[in-house]
């Protein structure tokens, strides 16, 4: 049992007795009215969105939701597949519960999958990665303080921008909410 | 960046010239006080003290602006910062954040509706605004009872009582505990089914509270279980919140204690209530007054999303860690 203030995106909740997945959530307090948390929620049994506000201090169930940690094979059409490197089972994830992160899925790599009764549910994405630079026009030398960007091709295709030092072969972290470079390695 | 210091300056200086053109005086009250307005619904900051008392900062100038009033000043208005302590940040809550409050004498509530109307009129003549709503007037008043008819398909009447809440709010499927206050259950009702479904094209004027969430509102001579109260929003934002005033000394005492209690069970900061205060709301000519959030007002006339958006320096940049 969790309360309504413990509530944060990624977390699975039992709501009105269905398994929910907290999308997002914010703090709304309404004129001369005490707290609420207002929370973004997917049902992961019929994938319909909905909004609902708490009281604070409401008691919430939370679902019983597993994180596995699975080994990203390849893409093909909209389905990607993963495999558990403990037990070799494959599972496929639709592009819909990947969504932005798709740009940044490394063959080879781990990543944190949340099961629900042998479900995939969707995959919990790490807030920042580590990519090489493939291809990226070389910068002007010593220009490092107007801040300029010029457009830089990650080894998964997808394209960010980046500071004129970062070369190709450089390997970059990028923030995978906003799809920005942070810094290079 | 430049352009929201633009916006922002421009509203301010046409609200200011609004209010002079009506024949307000513009004043200037404490924002640093030794007994802050108790409300259980906004937790204060608390500074070192001063001259051995303790000292916070206010979380409206309205107990000062009443002092004023009560001592002949006048329809009065002011622009000043205001603070509330919480312990998360929303969207469009900003721990400092810059309050307008004006009082008119002589007049009720509704008389500061018309005064929203033509404020908002009067600001909305700026190209540089991005309107994404029309301003005419009159504005939509829709009393609480029947947002909560219309939307929420309950009785507010019925609702008043405790226990008939506590019901009501179980059959809709909320979750009711024992701690659930009556406050809770009514601002859960309304935040769910209520607040989402106000038009958001069109400005609205909420009015007629039920007493327990009176504030510093009177209550109707004619029907007690109510106060006059109202709320404007724009662009579905809670803009301004105003009243008729209460000159009750004795109600308003009533009140300031039992704020204090709230407090003391909410585990909040503690403190004495400010008796000159008490002293001056039974002096306190008859008059409206309301508070209006400048940084939600810029906000809904620029069409920004967040408070952070219209505010230079938001307390979530200044103190990230």
């Amino acid at each position: 049992m969790i309360e309504s203030g413990d509530l944060k995106k990624g977390i699975c909740i039992l709501f009105r007795g269905e398994p929910h997945l907290v999308v997002d959530k914010t703090f709304v307090s309404p004129g001369k009215g005490s707290a609420f948390t207002r929370a973004k929620l997917k049902n992961l049994k019929t994938g319909a969105v909905l909004e609902f506000t708490f009281k604070s201090g409401e008691k919430i169930e939370e679902a019983n939701v597993h994180t596995i940690e699975f080994q990203y094979l390849y893409q093909q059409g909209k389905e990607y597949f993963f495999m558990n490197p403990r037990n070799y089972e494959q599972i496929s994830l639709p592009e819909e519960m990947i969504g932005n992160f798709k740009n940044f899925l490394k063959e080879g790599d781990i990543y944190k999958i949340m099961v629900l009764e042998d479900q995939a549910v969707c995959l919990i994405p790490p807030l920042k990665v580590s990519l090489k630079v493939v291809e990226t026009e070389a910068g002007a030398k010593g220009n490092t303080v107007t801040g300029a960007t010029k457009a830089a091709k990650l080894e998964t295709g997808f394209v960010v921008q980046v500071p004129l030092f970062v070369k190709a072969g450089d390997t970059i972290t990028i923030n995978t909410e906003t799809g920005e470079y942070v810094s290079r390695k | 960046m430049r352009k929201i210091l633009k916006i922002r300056e421009q509203i301010i200086d046409a609200v200011r010239q609004f209010f002079k053109s009506q024949g307000f005086i513009e004043v200037e009250t404490p924002l640093l006080v030794p007994y802050p307005d108790p409300s259980p619904f906004n937790e204060v900051f608390e500074v070192s003290p001063v001259l051995g008392k303790r000292a916070f900062l206010t979380p409206s100038p309205e107990f000062f602006m009443k002092k004023l009033l009560a001592s002949g000043s006048g329809s009065i208005f002011q622009i000043c910062k205001a603070f509330r302590d919480s312990p998360e940040l929303s969207p469009l809550h900003n721990p400092e954040f810059t309050i307008l409050e004006w009082y008119r004498i002589n007049a009720d509530y509704k008389d500061i509706m018309v005064d929203c109307e033509k404020l908002i009129s009067f600001l909305s003549k700026f190209k540089i605004l991005n309107l994404k709503f029309k301003i005419d007037t009159p504005w939509l008043r829709l009393s609480i009872k029947e947002s909560f008819q219309k939307y929420a398909g309950v009785d507010l009447d019925e609702f008043l009582d405790f226990k008939k809440a506590q019901e009501i709010c179980r059959e809709k499927g909320y979750q009711v505990s024992e701690n659930s206050t009556w406050e809770q259950l009514y601002h859960q009702i309304f935040l769910n089914e209520i607040e989402p479904n106000l038009p958001k094209d069109k400005p609205l004027i909420l009015y007629d509270y039920p007493a327990p969430l009176a504030a510093l509102a009177r209550l109707k001579p004619t029907d007690p279980r109510y106060a006059e109260r109202f709320e404007f929003y724009l662009a579905g934002l809670e803009i301004g919140n105003g009243y008729s005033e209460l000159t009750d000394g004795k109600e308003q005492e009533k009140r300031l204690k039992q704020d204090v209690e709230a407090r003391k069970s909410l585990g909040m900061r503690l403190f004495d209530y400010d008796k000159d205060f008490v002293a001056a709301v039974k002096n306190l000519p008859p008059c409206g007054g309301i508070a209006v959030g400048v940084d939600r007002l810029i906000m809904a006339l620029t069409g920004a999303k967040t408070i952070d958006e219209v505010l230079p320096f938001p307390a979530k940049k200044i103190f990230s860690s």
